[in-house]
């Protein structure tokens, strides 16, 4: 075997070498950017699932959901409200643990994935309180009827940075049909407030 | 195999310490994300022993030190408050929960900006309960380092305008610290600030009342 032959045999080889790394990259490549981002997915909220009623052990506090029901209108402190939709109502029951905290954020997701948010100056009763002190307040939030067969509740501490942070999630077992023969007539829902008034 | 292992040996060495290398380099990210925005400074101090406390502070106008000495009287469950009209007003009972009172006594140049201080209560088990004007259920001052009705001089906050002078600071004066807790919160530090990362922690006399 010539001199010649060794070395162009070499560069033969070094050539697939650098093919097969470029080919490995762009396979890698294609694949990575279909998969979902290693630093968004650790920044999704953390979703604590828990029953009706169950208690949640989020980061700030221990918070349970319970009475989940339906009406056409609502009754906070200041104001009555309605709604073409259907409101959900809740009441929400939470404790902080190691420093003062509250219940920001609320959000129903229904099976499609849609959200519904707060909506109104009273949506949310819930206001901060301080380690140790049991807080009951209740949640409205309203969508359309033919969204709350399956909807869900998730319940987090800040109403705008839930990265990060572990979030409720309760299924409110609610159907439909549930809301059938609701009427604006009907005596409105009233919201509960915190019993410390003036928290927060 | 063993010759791969043999060939890349002082690679392999140094890749822990390369690894650690690169921890030490990265770990200015902690002083520049962290530790300056919180409070990661303490200045020590004990209730009954005056303390001096200084700060350099920011505003619109560029930066000033604040001194101050602070002398914190015993914590003591409170019923009622007397506000700056001296009106009695009695704090809501509720279930479950105690209100708190520390009386401090702080001796500043009434120049000194103080009035733009934040105070939390830190439990012998690390909870955290911030002052506001509003959980003990009567109004409290907005700060609690300054008397209601003389807070002295405010920080610029670059709004323009130029508000009604606040009345003269006494160079001496005693105000009043109120928190609501949990009745299973037993209060072991006070916390004050102005600024981050410095900041003034209390341990506290606690006098569980009756």
């Amino acid at each position: 075997m010539s001199r010649v032959d060794h070395t162009a045999r070499r560069w033969v080889g070094r050539g697939g070498t650098v093919a097969f790394v470029l080919a490995a990259l762009a396979v890698a490549r294609a694949i990575g950017d279909d998969l979902p981002q290693t630093a968004e997915r650790y920044a999704e909220p953390h979703l604590v699932e828990v029953s009706m009623g169950q208690e949640a052990d989020l980061r700030l506090a221990h918070v349970s959901v319970d009475n989940p029901r339906l009406a056409a209108s609502v009754r906070g402190t200041i104001d009555l409200y309605e709604t073409s939709g259907v409101w959900v109502i809740v009441d929400v029951t939470f404790t902080p643990t190691v420093e003062d905290a509250g219940i920001g954020y609320a959000e129903l997701v229904d099976t499609e994935g849609r959200s519904y948010r707060t909506s109104r100056f009273e949506s949310n009763s819930c206001r901060v309180s301080q380690p140790l002190i049991t807080q009951r307040c209740a949640v409205a939030l309203e969508l359309p009827v033919e969204a709350v067969t399956g909807a869900v509740l998730r319940l987090a501490a800040d109403e705008f940075r839930t990265s990060y942070d572990s979030m409720l999630e309760v299924d409110l077992g609610l159907e439909a049909e549930d809301a059938t023969g609701l009427s604006a007539d009907d005596a409105p829902v009233v919201l509960r407030q915190p019993d410390l008034a003036g928290t927060g | 195999m063993s010759t791969w292992w043999r060939r890349n040996r002082w690679a392999l060495l140094a890749l822990p310490l390369v690894a650690g290398a690169l921890v030490l380099v990265g770990s200015y990210r902690v002083h520049t994300f962290w530790d300056r925005w919180q409070l990661t400074e303490p200045v020590e101090a004990t209730a009954g022993r005056p303390t001096t406390f200084n700060d350099t502070l920011e505003d619109a106008n560029g930066s000033y030190e604040v001194a101050l000495t602070v002398e914190a009287g015993p914590t003591t469950v409170a019923g009622a408050i007397r506000d700056a009209e001296g009106q009695t007003h009695f704090f809501p009972t509720h279930e479950g929960t105690r209100v708190w009172q520390t009386e401090l006594t702080i001796t500043a140049d009434p120049d000194t900006i103080l009035s733009g201080c934040s105070a939390r209560l830190v439990d012998t088990e690390g909870r955290t309960t911030h002052y506001t004007q509003t959980t003990a259920g009567v109004p409290l001052p907005v700060s609690p380092c300054v008397p209601a009705d003389a807070t002295g001089p405010g920080a610029e906050l670059g709004f323009g305008g130029d508000a009604t002078p606040a009345p003269t600071r006494p160079e001496t004066f005693t105000v009043p610290v109120v928190f609501r807790t949990a009745e299973d919160f037993v209060p072991n530090r006070l916390d004050l600030s102005w600024s981050t990362p410095r900041y003034l922690s209390i341990q506290l006399d606690v006098e569980e009342g009756p």
